[in-house]
């Protein structure tokens, strides 16, 4: 590091932005992507150019930029950029539910677990090891199949598929903490366990819990994508990118646009949500700096 | 190390227990296969008739003890919609979906772990910031939408490769190659590779090596990456067990693969419940497995681990 800044401080040597740019670079990117697509979503009846649902049989299949439809129009007529803009929606709001409730019960079972150990320690570790290898998709299909698929059915899923992660984190970082002198003191001076665990344990965590949160963001969208594309996502008419995906299968050689878009879309969020990740774990977890 | 591995056992057994209650409920949830097997316009008494000959209205815990005699005896019961055995039904596809797992894995290592190698030892450069790239694309793209994009591409476009089905190796490119770049394979291994390089490539042996006189080239692969691979089995024991998971259906699916996965998921359209049992349990049953021979052979690599 020190290396890159001495060269580029140099007078009459050009190399470019300097390593302290090109990093920011990342989260401010990430975070305009981001905040045009919740942007998008929220505004969504307003940025849209015609109704995400109504059909219109006479305009089935245009391609992009053909008069009115900068995406194309799908199957039914309907107009492409307008779902991608609608289908926004379902993702985010899928993301956001899934981490704050995977995501504080997650982090809620690592701490008890870790904090009182022994045998509640082994069983929640067991069932969340378990639920990691469980193929939830196979799950989803067949509560889809049950109850008829439904935005409840994707939130259940993807809180069983998300708090594992989170209560491995928190499990290692708490059993990490929980020996150091401080906590010890708390302990002898009589503190209740959960003042202990939500004054001392959890505030330490936060970092981590925000990185976990970014990529487990990530992974929740393109969950949500692969159950839409099932058919055991949020139902029709309602625009999902993985819904569409679905769509454009039928024609996928001869109306390619239909299925693109909205994967386009799709790896848009991931990637931003992802590279957010992986910047924030960069710059607050010192144990992987060294490892690059 | 007996106790170990008795009680890694018996937590597999219960696990694949609990799974199979559930599957086996779940599915009976879905409605009456029945109602799907005979002609619309069956009367009601027709419906009941058949439903009691096939044993379908039985109490579950009657139904599920059948079930779990059958399988111990190795038979994993008729297929309610083709009237074959599932064993048969399964046998057919399972290689076909294994052909699929073991070619990207197989090409994942071979193009990750020279990558991850490349990446470590040359950090910062532009094989670096390419390789990285590359495992955050493959985290970030959804498989059946690549798939999807490929086909438009290679088959749609181009023409040169088949769009679906099986058959001679030009079919096997596309859903290999997008098993390899999606998801977290050609990624992780290329993560792995390189962090456990990056790691080694510090260490007092390898400084030593050098001192000595070997040649780089034979420092790097030979010493270093020896011992960057050990996170990597982790990784790969992992991913083994969600191939067997459900990888193996998104692609399937999208590429008319006839295979495990697609089975599966007529399966559950058609509410053919043997089927849909006996592949999910099989699924568990691999990720069972598989995570106890890990287990198993980190607690012999690693004393420490056996508490």
């Amino acid at each position: 590091m020190s290396a890159t800044v001495a060269l580029t401080e140099r007078p009459g040597i050009r190399r470019g932005p300097s390593r302290r740019v090109r990093a920011w670079a990342i989260p401010v990117v990430t975070l305009a992507i981001l905040a045009l697509l919740m942007a998008m979503a929220l505004l969504a009846d307003f940025a849209a150019p015609y109704s995400p649902t109504e059909t219109a049989l006479s305009s089935r299949l245009r391609p992009p930029f053909s008069d009115g439809h900068l995406l194309g129009t799908d199957g039914l007529g309907r107009d492409i950029l307008s779902r991608v803009i609608h289908g926004s929606r379902v993702s985010l709001i899928v993301a956001a539910i899934s981490i704050l409730v995977g995501g504080s019960l997650g982090t809620g079972l690592g701490v008890v677990s870790a904090y009182y150990g022994g045998r509640i320690d082994a069983i929640i570790m067991r069932v969340a090891d378990v639920l990691l290898g469980f193929p939830l998709i196979i799950l989803a299909i067949l509560l889809a199949g049950i109850y008829g698929p439904s935005l409840n059915n994707v939130l259940v899923i993807l809180a069983l598929a998300q708090w594992p992660r989170f209560t491995r984190m928190a499990r290692g970082e708490a059993l990490a903490l929980k020996e150091r002198d401080y906590i010890l003191a708390a302990r002898i001076v009589g503190m209740p366990a959960w003042q202990i665990i939500w004054l001392h344990l959890l505030p330490h965590l936060f970092s981590s819990l925000l990185i976990l949160a970014s990529l487990s963001a990530a992974s929740a969208v393109i969950i949500e994508a692969a159950l839409s594309f099932f058919g055991a996502g949020v139902p029709p008419p309602a625009p999902t990118w993985g819904g569409m995906i679905n769509d454009g299968r039928d024609f996928v050689t001869t109306a390619w646009w239909v299925s693109f878009f909205p994967g386009l879309a799709l790896v848009l969020m991931v990637l931003s949500l992802n590279l957010l990740g992986d910047w924030l774990r960069d710059e607050f977890d010192p144990r992987l700096t060294q490892a690059g | 190390m007996t106790r170990y591995i008795l009680s890694r056992l018996a937590q597999g057994f219960v696990v694949l227990i609990g799974a199979s209650l559930l599957i086996f409920t779940l599915v009976r949830m879905t409605g009456n296969p029945v109602v799907l097997m005979l002609p619309p316009d069956a009367s009601d008494e027709d419906i009941a008739r058949v439903t009691a000959q096939m044993g379908l209205d039985r109490p579950i815990y009657e139904q599920y003890g059948v079930f779990v005699a059958q399988m111990a005896g190795g038979d994993f019961g008729t297929s309610l919609r083709t009237r074959r055995p599932v064993r048969e039904l399964i046998g057919d596809r399972l290689w076909n979906s294994m052909q699929l797992g073991i070619l990207a894995l197989v090409g994942s290592l071979a193009v990750g772990i020279p990558l991850g190698v490349f990446s470590a030892v040359h950090r910062g450069r532009t094989v670096d910031i390419i390789a990285r790239s590359l495992a955050m694309l493959g985290q970030s793209v959804p498989s059946f939408w690549l798939g999807i994009v490929f086909i438009a591409v290679f088959a749609g476009w181009l023409r040169i490769l088949p769009a679906a089905r099986m058959g001679g190796p030009e079919h096997f490119v596309l859903p290999v190659v997008t098993l390899i770049l999606t998801g977290t394979l050609l990624s992780g291994v290329v993560r792995f590779v390189r962090s456990g390089m990056l790691e080694v490539l510090d260490a007092e042996y390898i400084k030593l090596a050098r001192a000595k006189g070997l040649s780089e080239r034979v420092v790097i692969w030979k010493h270093g990456l020896r011992n960057a691979v050990i996170p990597l089995v982790t990784f790969l024991g992992f991913y083994l067990t969600l191939l067997v998971g459900g990888v193996s259906l998104i692609i399937e699916t999208v590429f008319a693969w006839p295979g495990v996965g697609t089975l599966l998921n007529q399966a559950i359209f058609a509410r053919d419940f043997p089927v849909t049992q006996a592949v999910t349990i099989l699924f568990v049953a691999g990720f069972v497995v598989t995570n106890f021979v890990i287990d198993v052979l980190y607690a012999y690599l690693d004393p420490r681990i056996r508490l």
